[in-house]
């Protein structure tokens, strides 16, 4: 019974029927993702008949491996597998190509003999894929957070303004950064970044970090760049008194312009809601930006106490908004970074399945075993050949 | 007259000749004809419009509709430009009427030069997309064979076309996981464009397997084969008719222009 079920297993056909199934479940996530949102599509890649299936090609991928693992070895030794007895051809070595009798030195030549250590080393990489990516699925997590320029923090998993927690949570970050500098450039007036790079500091450590280039804190962890956001520095000043009552910098989601947040003055009931046009123009009562970069920065700021809707200003830098006896100004937006930090074993496991995977695809190219011996017969000097290709 | 506008009528160019190519080897009805046509077209046009398109554009010009149907054209004619020299095969006879296809589709998108996005500024997305159009290449070789096969020419077959292919695509995918950790976090996600290339992995991997287990049925193999291609071409451009929610390869292209035919 047991090796009924070990033979069903290993077997190709079961192998293509397996990759067949899996084309007709990839078109209908594709078809899917036309409609749905990504996250959506996620949810569906991950029901049980897309569990199952792969479930069902890596058991298969395995028992295949496992079922002609003695073949494929024993085709990688040095000494005859297929000669004498079982050739392709027999001919008279004069009767063979000058370029092969040329190249035929010795009795016996043996070529491609890894080609079958190639399909186990790519179908063993399957295999390792799989379990990297069960790997990053239980133990991976992300968490993101925001500084400003020249802003420091040390960092853990409480620091996370969004944190993705993972099933099992198998290291938790603890170092410390500061956003040294942050450079952007956008191209013309588009809302396309050219240019987008923020130089940090962890741990004594300084190096550059961009939306596609991430600096490696571990061979599981790193940190990017993943958005970009400015924080308004404000200052509020009370009616009759010449010092600010309250002052600060406050990172706000008001990147791209249009975007709205809101700041809750810490002294007073009031909340403002802002929007922030960094090269500001009105057009049909309507405000746009016509660039992303700092030209002409207003900031549009709707004032409510409570439900109390106090009115809209829309104000230069250093320009008060007067409101019940206070006085709010914005001083300047001063750029953000949000990074993410990432924590995901299964990525270097990944990559190094690839490179197996990879290299025995290489393996594979030259072609199968292919066997050359020379002997005499009746006095001749005779060639017999196995999968060798005399065209 | 700009370098720019100089670089669009080449293309256009292009686009004309594959038509006049295919049309003049479909009326001689020669093989020898319709490779020599091809080769002519990739030297004569292809080549000439991918180099104006890298002066003008200031970068390789693979990115979007209009610039990705060029470089494919580009890529796919060296890919069966070096299989010639080692094969038998007329493998150019079907190079014209792709170009003309490819060409008559991509003309409609938007053709102005915008920088590169971020993302698109990196060795290793140059290296993906690359690896992409090589593996292209080799499958029009497979396809051409094929069809060769099943109209029963002599010296076509698919020996090492299947593993080259296999190796480039594999190759493709690879970069492309290890690109999206590089700029999302994750090496793998639902995206549309990646579900599709999966999808064609997977018919391709069925397509090695059958090879193999039917050694002989070159007729059936064929068959196959070509389903398998046609199969690969929609995954390169049907996301090019997806909404740009739905996958990054979109998402950054529809920043900077409409993806839509004008």
């Amino acid at each position: 019974m047991l090796e009924k079920i070990f033979n069903f297993l290993s077997t190709l056909k079961l192998a293509i029927v397996l990759c067949v199934s899996g084309v007709v479940f990839e078109i209908l996530l594709s078809i899917w993702g036309a409609f749905a949102l990504p996250e959506k599509v996620a949810k569906i890649g991950k029901l049980s008949p897309f569990i199952i299936l792969w479930t069902c090609l890596l058991l298969n991928t395995f028992f295949c491996i496992l079922k002609r693992m003695n073949g494929y070895l024993n085709e990688a030794r040095k000494k005859p597998l297929f000669l004498p007895s079982n050739y392709d051809l027999k001919e008279e070595f004069e009767k063979i190509p000058i370029t092969l009798q040329k190249r035929i030195k010795k009795d016996l030549i043996v070529k491609n003999r890894f080609y079958s250590l190639g399909s186990i080393l790519v179908h063993f990489s399957l295999i390792l894929i799989g379990l990297s990516l069960l790997l990053s699925y239980f133990y991976r997590y992300e968490g993101k957070f925001t500084l400003g320029i020249k802003e420091e923090s040390s960092i853990t998993e409480r620091s996370f303004e969004k944190f993705s927690p993972p099933f099992m949570l198998l290291s938790t970050p603890s170092f410390n950064i500061r956003n040294e500098d942050v450079v952007v450039e956008f191209w013309g007036s588009e809302l396309l970044f050219t240019r987008y790079k923020s130089k940090v500091n962890i741990d004594g450590k300084v190096g550059t970090t961009a939306i596609n280039s991430p600096i490696f804190l571990s061979l599981f962890s790193a940190i990017r760049l993943s958005s970009f956001g400015y924080g308004l520095h404000y200052i509020v000043i009370e009616e009759g008194k010449n010092l600010p009552v309250e002052e600060g910098v406050v990172k706000l989601n008001i990147f791209p312009p249009g975007s709205e947040d809101n700041i809750r003055l810490e002294n007073f009931p009031h909340r403002i809601y802002v929007k922030f046009y960094p090269d500001f123009e009105q057009k049909d009562g309507r405000f746009s930006s016509k660039s992303m970069n700092l030209l002409n920065p207003r900031v549009v700021a709707d004032v409510y106490r409570g439900k109390v809707y106090l009115g809209r200003r829309v104000v230069k830098f250093g320009e008060p908004i007067k409101v019940e006896g206070i006085t709010l100004s914005f001083l300047n937006a001063l750029p953000t970074s949000e990074f993410t930090y990432v924590f995901d074993p299964g990525f270097i496991f990944l990559m190094l399945s690839f490179t197996i995977g990879i290299y025995g695809l290489f393996l594979k190219l030259k072609g199968k075993r292919k066997e050359l011996m020379v002997i005499e017969e009746n006095g001749k000097k005779m060639v017999i050949l196995k999968n060798w290709d005399l065209k | 007259m700009t370098l720019e506008t100089i670089s669009h009528l080449v293309y256009k160019g292009t686009l004309v000749h594959g038509i006049i190519f295919t049309i003049y080897s479909l009326i001689r009805r020669k093989l020898s004809v319709a490779n020599k046509m091809g080769v002519l077209l990739l030297f004569l046009w292809v080549v000439p419009a991918w180099i104006l398109r890298l002066v003008v554009a200031g970068h390789f010009p693979i990115f979007g509709a209009y610039e990705s149907a060029l470089s494919i054209l580009f890529f796919t004619g060296f890919v069966l430009f070096i299989l010639s020299r080692f094969r038998k095969e007329k493998i150019f006879i079907f190079y014209p009427i792709l170009c003309a296809l490819m060409l008559i589709h991509a003309i409609r998108f938007d053709h102005s030069v915008w920088a590169l996005t971020i993302s698109e500024r990196s060795v290793f997305v140059h290296l993906h997309a690359f690896s992409a159009y090589i593996a292209f290449g080799f499958m029009v070789a497979i396809f051409t064979n094929s069809v060769m096969i099943l109209f029963k020419k002599e010296g076509y077959n698919l020996k090492n076309l299947l593993s080259l292919f296999f190796l480039f695509y594999s190759l493709t995918m690879i970069l492309g996981s290890l690109y999206r950790f590089l700029l999302f976090g994750k090496s793998w996600s639902f995206d549309p464009m990646e579900t599709m290339n999966l999808c064609s992995f997977l018919a391709f991997s069925a397509l090695l397997h059958f090879a193999e287990i039917r050694k002989g049925d070159e007729k059936s193999v064929a068959i196959y084969a070509i389903v398998c291609s046609l199969l690969l071409v929609l995954s390169y451009r049907l996301i090019l008719i997806f909404p740009p929610f739905s996958s990054y390869h979109i998402i950054d292209i529809s920043l900077r222009m409409h993806i839509l035919p004008k």
